[in-house]
């Protein structure tokens, strides 16, 4: 069974009278452990499928399925819930909690969830703080875990943002054009972290970008345009 | 790190918009418990100069019908009263016997009238407190004959200590009865304040009043706790009804234990009763009309703190308001990492929360700070309001407790409701919607 599927999703946004047609029938899988690239021009319709992953945004035809279940039929406090224990975002303007510290933010979901079937609510102390630690570290930022958003770069913070986005061991990790806020190196080495954390941690991370460098990386491209999927492939082997 | 914790660094987040509205609710706070404190200084003020001026809490007055059918004030059944008192359940800290009559002073051409108190000298020690001896002892009242007089009158009267004076006035049954007394003692004068008094012992005012030595006319009971003074009055007219007659209640009573404390009413019963009739009348029934005033004054503040509750409620609603579409992306993105509306919702009514923690212990500090330095202020005048509602030249600040609780709830009542709508609007920002607003 794959990850995630999306059947013939439509999206339509009302705009005054008129109706934008965001999504026009998108079809493709996602299995456990991919590295996606979501990608095309501006407009095109990659938030789009990337807030219905993530349960923020509702298909008007079609289905998103995650790991067997049909989003459609679950209600807000169970999309809450799914989105907490099965999915991290990662976001293109960091949206770090600017009165926490690296430390906390990444912490911090840590925090939610009813913590019925939350794994890391039966962690000790002393577990968390490793476990937050040891997440520091993989970002590279262990000398500014005390430090607020506001005294770190833009590649940092989107560093705490992964780091975050990993707090909970979610299945999947959404991020969308986070590189998009970077120079271009920075931006290289923010999608090598998330590689890094993709081989390491077994997570699935699917991304958006319109920079075609990017997709080197990916082991499994979905192309869009205009709404529809222009073209899907996986790399075997990406990277070897 | 706790939603609370989050919550307190939120406060701080926009240090001026807090401190204004913290500031406010401070303000609010201090506002109100000075002038809950202010009132209640005042009221009891009245109450202390009342009860000192009229040398008790609680009074019990008597009626005895004469062999002619008319009503004499006196009390010949002591043995009652007694009784009376030993049936009370809260501690009396003194008992006082006294008969009292208008009386007019001559000093060959000068002469005057006053209110002359016969005391048992050895039950009056409230009164030995609050006189100023000038000149004499009031020890020299044990003596028969001998008279007690605020300094001012012996000036006007011009006797000195020591020289004697006519004393003028009726018998209990209405006859003249002229008598020369000795004056053995000069106090400070009590001023405007009530009404100025002259002592004799009680022996000595009987016999002008021309009944037993031992009687009297009324008891005045000092209680130790002021506040017990409403179950004293009906504990005493319970006993009253019960061991003797007890007078009926008085249909137009405010001033009635004032009159009946000037006059010995004389009336001619129609169907009279046996020994003694009773009357018992506290502080509150005399002060009734005063307090009314303050209490009056009390509900104008009252109001005014409700009006200026609501402009602070309406200002703290409208920040939050603001604070909510700062806040839009924050909120979205932490509805997207999994946080429940109830959560967003509650952390909202925290920082309320917060701030009316802070807004309370800051006003209440200043409203402490500020009762303290009102009753260190010396309030010159020895009349009308200045003497009314102050004790010794001061305002007897006193903060209530209670009058703390209920204004501090309040206030967190209000700033809770003035953060709840803001707060639901939160919860209920839709995450798709809040996250796009940040892109
Ligand atoms: N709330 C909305 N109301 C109306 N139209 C919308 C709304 N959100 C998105 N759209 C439209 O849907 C289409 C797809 O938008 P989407 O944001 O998914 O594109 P994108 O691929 O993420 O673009 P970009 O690379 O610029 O982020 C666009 O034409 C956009 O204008
Ligand atoms: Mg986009």
């Amino acid at each position: 069974m794959p990850l995630i599927e999306f059947q013939q999703v439509h999206k339509n946004y009302p705009l005054g009278k008129t109706i934008v047609h965001a999504l026009q029938g998108i079809s493709f899988d996602v299995q456990e452990g991919d590295f996606v690239t979501i990608s095309g021009p501006s407009g095109s319709g990659k938030s789009t499928i990337l807030n219905m992953i993530g349960c923020i945004d509702t298909a008007s035809e079609g289905e998103v399925v995650i790991q067997g279940t049909k989003t459609s039929s679950l209600t807000d406090k169970e999309i809450t819930e799914l989105r907490h224990r099965t999915l991290g975002f990662i976001f293109q303007n960091f949206n770090l909690i600017p009165v926490l510290s690296v430390y906390e933010n990444i912490e911090f979901p840590l925090l939610l969830g009813d913590g019925k079937d939350d794994p890391y609510k039966s962690w000790s102390d002393s577990e968390k703080k490793d476990w937050i630690n040891y997440l520091i570290k993989q970002v590279g930022l262990e000398d500014y875990a005390q430090r607020r958003p506001s005294a770190l770069s833009g590649g940092q913070r989107q560093r705490v943002a992964i780091a975050r986005a990993l707090a909970t061991k979610p299945t999947i990790v959404l991020a969308d054009e986070p590189t998009a806020n970077l120079d271009s190196v920075t931006g290289e080495q923010i999608i090598q972290l998330m590689r890094e954390m993709n081989q390491n941690l077994g997570t699935t991370f699917i991304f958006s970008t319109h920079d075609p460098e990017v997709l080197k990386v990916a082991d499994h491209v979905v192309k869009i345009r205009d709404g529809m999927v222009e073209d899907d492939y996986r790399v075997v082997e990406a990277g070897a | 790190m706790t939603w609370f914790k989050l919550a307190y660094r939120n406060v701080y987040r926009q240090k001026k918009r807090s401190f204004l509205l913290a500031g406010a609710i401070a303000f609010g706070m201090l506002a109100i418990t000075l002038l809950n404190t202010l009132t209640g200084a005042m009221a009891t003020a009245v109450k202390t100069n009342f009860s000192s001026a009229l040398g008790g809490h609680v009074y019990m007055t008597g009626e005895v019908v004469s062999e002619r059918g008319y009503s004499n004030q006196l009390i010949n059944r002591s043995d009652i009263v007694e009784q009376a008192i030993a049936n009370l359940s809260m501690p009396v800290a003194e008992v006082k016997k006294r008969s009292s009559a208008r009386l007019q002073l001559i000093n060959n051409s000068k002469t005057d009238r006053l209110q002359i108190q016969g005391i048992e000298l050895a039950n009056e020690q409230q009164l030995f407190q609050r006189l100023v001896v000038m000149q004499g002892s009031l020890d020299d009242l044990k003596q028969p004959g001998t008279l007690a007089l605020p300094m001012n009158k012996a000036r006007d009267l011009q006797v000195r200590l020591g020289s004697s004076i006519m004393v003028k006035g009726e018998t209990m049954t209405g006859q003249q009865n002229l008598l020369e007394w000795k004056v053995v003692a000069l106090f400070r004068d009590q001023g405007g304040f009530g009404r100025s008094n002259g002592y004799t012992g009680l022996s000595t005012m009987n016999k002008m009043l021309n009944i037993p030595a031992d009687s009297f006319q009324r008891v005045n009971l000092v209680l130790q706790d002021m506040q017990d003074m409403g179950t004293a009055t009906n504990e005493l007219k319970h006993s009253f009804t019960k061991l003797a007659t007890l007078k009926p209640e008085d249909t137009d009573s405010t001033f009635g234990p004032m009159r009946m404390m000037m006059q010995g009413g004389r009336a001619y019963i129609e169907d009279p009763w046996q020994d003694t009739r009773f009357d018992v009348t506290n502080l509150d029934d005399v002060t009734q009309n005063v307090m009314s005033l303050v209490n009056g004054l009390d509900l104008v503040a009252k109001l005014i703190f409700g009006v200026m509750l609501v402009i602070t409620l309406v200002g703290i609603s409208n920040s939050y308001r603001m604070v909510l579409l700062e806040r839009v992306a924050e909120i979205g993105n932490m509805r997207a990492m999994g946080a429940q509306a109830g959560n967003v919702f509650r952390l909202f009514l925290y920082e309320a929360i917060i701030l009316a923690i802070m807004g309370i212990a800051v006003g209440l500090t200043l409203a402490i700070g500020g009762s303290l330095l009102i009753e260190s202020i010396t309030i010159p005048g020895d009349r009308g309001p200045a003497r009314l509602f102050t004790v010794a030249n001061h305002l007897p600040m006193a903060l209530s407790l209670t009058g703390i609780v209920i204004s501090a709830g309040l206030i967190m009542l209000m700033t809770l409701l003035a953060a709840y709508f803001p707060a639901r609007g939160a919860a209920n920002l839709d995450p798709a919607e809040a996250l796009r607003s940040a892109t």
